[in-house]
């Protein structure tokens, strides 16, 4: 039997200067702008919500088909479509404001002035929490590549939005590269606050029967519990190098996959392809990761953060 | 009673419920394809013809995404209230093969009542036909299109095709409902040899002056052709798209298909705007 009751467990984290009620958020581009969710989930209770990636203009996305299910996860190539800041802004972020929930606004471009623009647009709207800058996206000024590959284009994308908005600035990480831990480095040296870690990894299916790939982008990014022992790993590697607070974000299905991210060292983490299939999960892990900690003797959670213990 | 949709509504404001189901019977109509009776009064009482759930298959997270699926018909109880709802379902993959092994008292994950619903007639407009056309497991929205339009005093035919006649699906429902049904395989085992278009027009030539209203639903060249006629003929049809899903909520973006927009188009949610979209809106590529 529990000898506190999950009442008098503090489930609040803070990530930097943002202080949030609990450490369970939902991923970018799972969640869509939260109203989705809206007769499923008390919106209110979640620890934050991040909405679909927001680019300067409308963006249409990739031609379908734009997912594939694999085993244990998902390959989706949706090309960001979102409907843009302004139209983020005047229409999506009320309603959420209203609920009280933490909003974390996550932004894209495809050049510096583009993150830029976007962060200066938001810089100052009423109920944002932070910005999440999504560096997973190939820099067309730059031949194409990916900001998030690349140390230098890594650092100076996230001085460049820094330096543009007053608000808390969390960099996700792209998990597909050689070293995650370089890339947490130079996100660091260019001023973030926060870590996301990670975005889905590259992959791609074939249908036999045509030997056409099965999404129309050929690739697309492998998402769902399949990733989770990646994404832990990355964290880990993260929080080897830095004490940057660290989303945790990668395949949670279940409490024990967010109790394993805590104890290396994240300091909250995002459901995300979890849900799609399971669309009460996030708020269902809110209530047991109270209980839990009440059961294992825990008056505040950030008790069990980054306790892994060595071999 | 099943609250009728709000003429003119496509939208219908009623909550989305995650529900665990246990699944009433599951019966066998030929060895593709089989019909499934699930508890979920909530769901029963509240949807609307053409809305669909996404449900589990079994397995535990394997497959690890839910399988759409169109309401076929709303169970009642010897009182007229609804006490669940069947889905019509052909066997095509992995995920509905093992819809296909399930057992009575088995438990289904389901969330539901999504998307938009086929549009009602505004009352007061005069009587039209309305021709319901159908393509192998398309079928399974029309039984309940079918009897919310009786019920409002339209009159209705079906047309159904299929590859063979062991595979025609909904006989039995339009019998139950006094609908007349025009027929058409593939092989010629049973109706008129040939797609279910051919005896659409045939029966658009024939019949006497005076509205109507098209609906479909099946595989996309046939919906693609009800559309060439329902142009010449010049009458509205409604069509029920089918796209990859992974939520049905219309967070993922991923079940989009091309509609009209200003000069050009973009791409809207089939799980959203859809499954039901007025024809002429829908790009035909
Ligand atoms: C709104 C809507 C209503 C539907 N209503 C019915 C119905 O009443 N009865 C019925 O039998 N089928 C219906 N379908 C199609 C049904 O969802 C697919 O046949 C089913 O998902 C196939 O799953 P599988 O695992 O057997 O096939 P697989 O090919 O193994 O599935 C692989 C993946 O592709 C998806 N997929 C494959 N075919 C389709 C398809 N045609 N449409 C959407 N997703 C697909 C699956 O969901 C799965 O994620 C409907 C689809 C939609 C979008
Ligand atoms: C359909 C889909 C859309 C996504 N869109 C975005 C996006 O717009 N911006 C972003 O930073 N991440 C996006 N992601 C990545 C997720 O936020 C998350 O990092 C990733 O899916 C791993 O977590 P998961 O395994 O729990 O899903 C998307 C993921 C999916 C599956
Ligand atoms: S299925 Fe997710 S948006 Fe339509």
């Amino acid at each position: 039997m529990s000898s506190m009751s999950k009442s008098s467990v503090s489930l609040a984290v803070d990530i930097g200067s943002v202080r949030l009620q609990n450490p369970i958020l939902v991923a970018s581009g799972t969640f869509g702008y939260g109203a989705e969710f809206a007769d499923l989930v008390d919106l209110g209770r979640l620890g934050g919500i991040v909405v679909k990636g927001l680019s300067l203009h409308v963006e249409v996305g990739n031609n379908p088909p734009r997912i594939a299910e694999t085993t244990s996860g998902m390959l989706n190539s949706i090309g960001l479509q979102n409907v843009g800041v302004e139209v983020f802004l005047e229409e999506k972020l009320p309603p959420l404001q209203q609920q009280g929930v933490a909003v974390v606004a996550n932004i894209w471009g495809r050049s510096i002035e583009e993150y830029v623009g976007v962060a200066e647009r938001l810089d100052g709207a009423e109920g944002l929490a932070a910005l999440e800058l999504n560096i997973s996206c190939p820099n067309i000024k730059q031949g194409g590549i990916n900001f998030g590959k690349d140390p230098e284009l890594t650092e100076k994308v996230t001085s460049a939005v820094k330096a543009a908005s007053s608000l808390p600035l969390w960099v996700k990480l792209s998990p597909n590269v050689t070293e995650i831990s370089e890339l947490a480095l130079a996100a660091e040296a260019g001023g973030a606050d926060a870590l996301s870690v990670i975005n889905t990894l590259r992959g791609m299916t074939v249908d036999v029967g045509s030997r056409r790939p099965t999404l129309a982008s050929t690739f697309g990014g492998l998402s769902g519990p399949a990733i989770f022992p990646v994404a832990l790993y990355m964290v880990h590697e993260v929080r080897r190098v830095t004490s940057l607070p660290i989303l945790g974000i990668g395949g949670i299905d279940s409490l024990d996959r967010v109790l394993q991210f805590l104890i290396v060292g994240a300091n909250a983490v995002q459901v995300g392809t979890a849900n799609f299939y399971d669309p009460t999960l996030s708020a269902r892990l809110i209530d047991e990761l109270a209980e839990w900690c009440g059961d294992a003797g825990l008056t505040d959670v950030t008790e069990l953060i980054g306790t892994l213990r060595e071999t | 009673m099943l609250p009728p949709p709000e003429a003119g509504a496509i939208l219908p404001a009623m909550p989305i419920h995650d529900l665990s189901l246990v699944l009433r019977q599951l019966r066998h109509l030929s060895s593709q394809q089989f019909i499934l009776e699930l508890e979920g009064a909530e769901i029963a009482a509240e949807c609307s013809p053409g809305q669909f759930v996404m449900t589990t298959v079994g397995g535990e997270g394997n497959p690890l995404l839910r399988r759409p699926m169109a309401i076929h018909r709303v169970l009642r109880d010897e009182n007229g209230h609804a006490t669940g709802f069947s889905l019509l379902v052909e066997v095509v993959g992995r995920g509905t093969a093992m819809l296909q092994q399930r057992q009575p008292g088995d438990v289904l994950n389901v969330l539901g009542p999504l998307g938009t619903s086929f549009r009602m007639p505004e009352p007061g407009t005069p009587a039209a036909e309305h021709l319901l056309v159908m393509g192998g497991v398309g079928s399974a929205p029309f039984p309940l299109l079918a009897e919310g339009l009786l019920r409002e005093g339209h009159s209705v035919r079906a047309f159904i095709g299929a590859r063979t006649a062991d595979l025609l699906l909904c006989l039995e429902d339009y019998e139950d409902l006094g609908v007349a049904v025009e027929i058409s395989t593939d092989d010629g085992t049973r109706g008129r040899h040939g797609l279910v278009t051919e005896i659409l027009e045939h029966y658009l030539k024939e019949r006497e002056e005076g509205p109507a209203v098209l609906y479909a639903c099946g595989p996309l060249p046939m919906m693609r052709a009800v559309d060439a006629v329902a142009k010449r003929a010049d009458l509205p049809l409604q069509v029920s798209f089918e796209a990859p899903m992974a939520c049905g909520l219309g967070a993922c973006l991923s079940c989009v298909i091309k509609l009209r927009d200003g000069d050009g188009w973009s791409y809207q949610r089939v799980c959203q705007e859809g499954p039901v979209f007025d024809s002429r809106e829908v790009v035909w590529e």
